[in-house]
């Protein structure tokens, strides 16, 4: 049995790109066309078979709604791999992941893995980001890039692979301790919280 | 250099207690003292916060706090535990003798220090369980003293312990030496009844510096003392250096004895759940020794020449007046600093007092019962320079009463000796009962645990959209969001800070509880209380601030909930600009000059009080911040128009007054007269006052020569 390793990986991007459809589709293998706006963070683990490692995400799928975009540090604080999320049918939403790439290779982990995905691209007809024009984005930044949907499951593995092969397997988290939990150590002063 | 005394009394802890377990309920005291409370404390459970391993978590990348979860499932048991408490612990009343003195560097050659440590008991009665006796100037501090040798210290405080060891073989009870630790010219001994030698563990001394403050601490049964013998900064001036020497030995004094867990989870160090173990090896393999501090016990007791004064505006020859009546002492302990200090919270702020009703302690001309008005020696202001206070740890809990504070009239010193009977209840834990009542709760959660690991926890919340309408000035408007645990496993929720905020919700939001345990079907009512003060006002009218909030709720191992919270601001004197508060009078011919209304209402409410007679008075006005309900309410007036109610002191009002203009938009004195005034040089003053009253905007300006008219 290979080894599990644990990453902690972030979504990111503008209000309904689609960012909770491409977790529940990688997650659940479900879709559904009315997804609820997400007013918080859902958490969601899923695996990834690798030949050498089994990595298992902890996905933080965030708020994309501009009134909680400050609250977003909180998730991708210490997160090894972020998805930015564009919808290709809106150009805004492209230039909302440019600046949310910049804002993560500014204020994120230096080591972070970043892949930027174009979601709905089933619509092809309302088409608004062409996929050149992101993709040369994409490699003068050095991130992954692929067009995506959740709804008809294109690429939603395939990005989360990606994401694991270039995660370096050696730093990552141990497994968590079963149950019951042990306390942690504690070095102040005794009884300073209780 | 620090000396460290560890003393662990061996003891089986199977056999302990139990006579004290057959005890009958524990009788009431008759002789309870009045006492002088500091402002409360919030209980300790509502305020557990495991915020900063909520920093760890984060840096550690990792999405499940286990830190955040071991704290709130010892908060829940901790709970659980003191629910249950009379199935397992008891208490026992015994009373604790604290004495201080200052001697002076006399020595105790045939003083009568039975006066002082004899304690007028009732019929029936009992001699004092506890002895704790501390002394100052034990030796002159002299340099000599201070730098060169303790010899001298230490043979002074051995003679003085073996006076009191003298007094106490008179009595009909046998005492031993707990512990005894002189440091210059201070020195603190510990006195016990023979009986408890068994009962009475974990002792360590403790001293701190130079600051003149030693400290022992106990475990008795199942309660924790700790006593403190301490002689602050001199001076009547040096209120500071006092509040700073106080705060110094708070913090500063640590012990080291094996800490002895908070009495809810004491003897329960093996099971899972206990205490973390505090020897586990760090990282780099060194063993960090914890250590706890005065504040981590049941009962402090704080006793020593403090040092406090009667505030300075009160003339020397005023407070040598005062001392002679009752009157004249209940007016003085209006003045003394320690009391206005406390009241502040700048110091002793939840400690507890008896009121004063002794004379000054201090400064008496030695070998006499007057104080010493001596034309060659400096003359000085009686004050209670010797104090007793105490503190609790739990604010819920009732643990000690004052039963006598008084002082005794030895002449050997310039100070009277000083002393404290109170009366602690001393808690005893049964080990069967206390082991059984905590496997029953976690009888109550181990289902879970056995199952719920692999299962993803789930909640719902009433809305997450808390609307708190409007939001008056001072007043708390609450609304409540309920949690409940629909899944089918434990539910460990809390409030989490955002980066960079250490607490989950601004200052004008209280959020009770911050976290829960949840069972499956467990709910729990979450209140987000707001309260708009006047920085917050002033913060509000400026668009600095608005009554917005995104409070963050995390399910350990689930989604982060986002819960709105927003309010609307009435519409209130405080946070509207100067200028607006003139204008909306107009017309209203009550007053000719142009200040606001709720100015005026205010300092007529002061002079109806008979506030500003004299500036002693006014001082004292001002060296107190009123009483924050009658602050509220007369807020409320203010803006409502209604009348102050009659219990509104003039200090109340003058608080009022002062949030009121701290509110403002623009200061009274805007920042570009300030300017006028720092560039003008100290010679000339015949000329920026004039430039400086021109450069106030007309309704300040008015304001301005108003209120200087008025305070002048």
């Amino acid at each position: 049995m290979s080894r599990v390793c644990h990453f902690k990986l972030v979504l990111l991007g503008d209000t309904a790109v689609g960012k909770s459809c491409l977790v529940v589709r990688f997650v659940r293998n479900e879709f559904f066309e009315f997804q609820e706006p997400t007013i918080g963070a859902a958490f969601l683990t899923q695996t990834v078979g690798l030949d050498d490692a089994t990595v298992k995400f902890e996905i933080w799928d965030t708020a994309g709604q501009e009134r909680y975009r400050s609250l977003a540090p909180m998730y991708y604080r210490g997160a090894a791999a972020a998805i930015v999320v564009y919808d290709v049918t809106n150009k805004d939403s492209f230039n909302g992941a440019k600046s949310w790439v910049k804002e993560l290779q500014r204020r994120g982990d230096p080591n972070v893995v970043i892949a930027l995905a174009g979601n709905k691209a089933d619509l092809e007809g309302r088409r608004q980001v062409h996929f050149e024009e992101a993709h040369a984005y994409a490699e003068e930044n050095g991130i992954i890039h692929m067009e995506t949907s959740a709804k008809s499951a294109l690429n939603v593995k395939s990005i989360f692979v990606e994401i694991a092969k270039r995660l370096p397997k050696a730093g990552a988290q141990p497994e968590r301790e079963a149950f019951p939990i042990m306390p942690p150590r504690r070095d102040k002063k005794a009884g300073g919280c209780c | 250099m620090k000396a460290l005394v560890t003393k662990i009394a061996a003891l089986d802890t199977d056999q302990r207690g139990d006579e004290f377990w057959m005890a009958e309920t524990a009788e009431l005291s008759s002789t309870r003292q009045s006492v002088e409370r500091g402002p409360r404390r919030r209980s300790m459970t509502d305020t557990v916060q495991p915020s900063a391993e909520c920093q760890v978590e984060l840096q550690a990348g990792r999405s499940i706090n286990q830190a955040a979860i071991w704290l709130i499932r010892r908060a829940y048991i901790s709970n659980k535990l003191r629910e249950r408490k009379e199935q397992f612990a008891r208490s026992k009343p015994m009373n604790i003798f604290c004495g201080t003195f200052n001697v002076n560097g006399k020595k105790e050659a045939g003083a009568d220090i039975g006066q002082w440590l004899r304690w007028k008991r009732k019929a029936g009665g009992s001699d004092p369980d506890i002895y704790a006796i501390g002394f100052q100037e034990i030796v002159d501090l002299n340099a000599v003293n201070v730098a060169v040798t303790n010899t001298n210290s230490q043979q002074r405080s051995l003679l003085w312990r073996a006076a009191i060891q003298q007094y106490l073989d008179t009595l009909e009870s046998k005492y031993y030496l707990v512990e005894h630790l002189p440091l210059v010219g201070v020195m603190l001994c510990v006195f016990a009844k023979e009986e408890y030698r068994s009962r009475l563990r974990n002792i360590e001394a403790s001293k701190m510096g130079n600051k003149g403050g030693v400290a022992i601490r106990f475990m008795l049964y199942d309660s924790t003392l700790c006593f403190v013998c301490a002689h602050l900064a001199a001076h009547r001036g040096n209120v500071l250096g006092r509040n700073a020497d106080f705060n110094s030995i708070l913090t500063k004094v640590a012990f080291r004895a094996p800490p002895d867990v908070e009495w809810e989870f004491r003897g329960l160090e093996r099971t899972p759940y206990g205490r973390p173990n505090m020897e586990q090896k760090g990282g780099g393999g060194v063993q960090e020794m914890p250590t706890f501090g005065i504040e981590d016990h049941d009962v402090v007791f704080w006793l020593g020449d403090l040092n406090y004064r009667i505030i300075e505006k009160v003339a020397t020859s005023e407070v040598l007046k005062r001392v002679r009546s009752p009157a004249g002492l209940e007016y003085l302990r209006a003045c003394d600093q320690l009391n206005l200090e406390r009241k502040k919270g700048a110091a002793f702020a939840d400690f507890e007092e008896g009121v004063l009703t002794f004379q000054p302690t201090y400064k008496y001309e030695v070998g006499t019962n007057h104080y010493d008005e001596r034309p060659d020696k400096k003359l000085r202001a009686p004050a209670w320079c010797d104090r007793v206070l105490w503190r609790i740890q739990d604010p819920a809990s009732d643990l000690v009463q004052l039963l006598s504070y008084d002082r005794a009239e030895l002449t050997l010193s310039d100070h009277k000796p000083v002393a404290a009977v109170l009366e602690a209840q001393i808690r005893c834990i049964h080990q069967e009962a206390h082991m059984a009542a905590y496997n029953a709760v976690n009888a109550d959660l181990a289902p879970y645990d056995d199952r719920g690991a692999n299962l993803q926890p789930e909640i719902s919340l009433s809305t997450q959209w808390v609307e708190l309408g409007v939001v008056r000035y001072l007043q708390t408007t609450t609304a409540r969001v309920r949690i409940t645990n629909v899944g089918q496993s434990l539910a460990y929720v809390r409030f989490v800070p955002k980066l960079e905020e250490s607490s989950p919700a601004p200052s004008w939001l209280m959020v009770e509880p911050s976290f829960a345990l949840l069972k499956p079907g467990d709910a729990v009512d979450v209140a987000f209380t707001a309260r708009v003060d006047s920085s917050m006002a002033r913060a509000l009218a400026t668009g600095c601030a608005v009554l917005e909030e995104v409070a963050v709720l995390r399910l350990e191992q689930g989604p982060d909930y986002y819960l709105q919270v927003y309010g609307s601001y009435a519409q209130s004197a405080f946070g509207t600009p100067l200028s607006e508060l003139v204008r909306r009078r107009a017309g209203t011919a009550e007053m000719p000059i142009g200040v606001p209304l709720e100015v005026w209402r205010l300092l007529d409410g002061v002079v109806d009080r008979g506030g500003l007679s004299g500036p002693q008075v006014a001082e004292e006005l001002f060296a107190s911040p009123g009483d924050p309900d009658d602050v509220a309410t007369a807020s409320a007036c203010l803006d409502s128009g209604d009348e102050f109610p009659a219990r509104c002191s003039a200090q109340s009002l003058l608080q009022v007054l002062q949030d009121l203009l701290q509110a403002l938009p623009e200061p009274v004195v805007p920042a570009d007269s300030i300017k006028i005034v720092e560039r003008a040089g100290p010679n000339a003053l015949a000329t920026w006052p004039g430039e400086f009253l021109n450069s106030l905007p007309p309704p300040h300006h008015d304001l301005f020569i108003y209120l200087m008219a008025f305070f002048r």
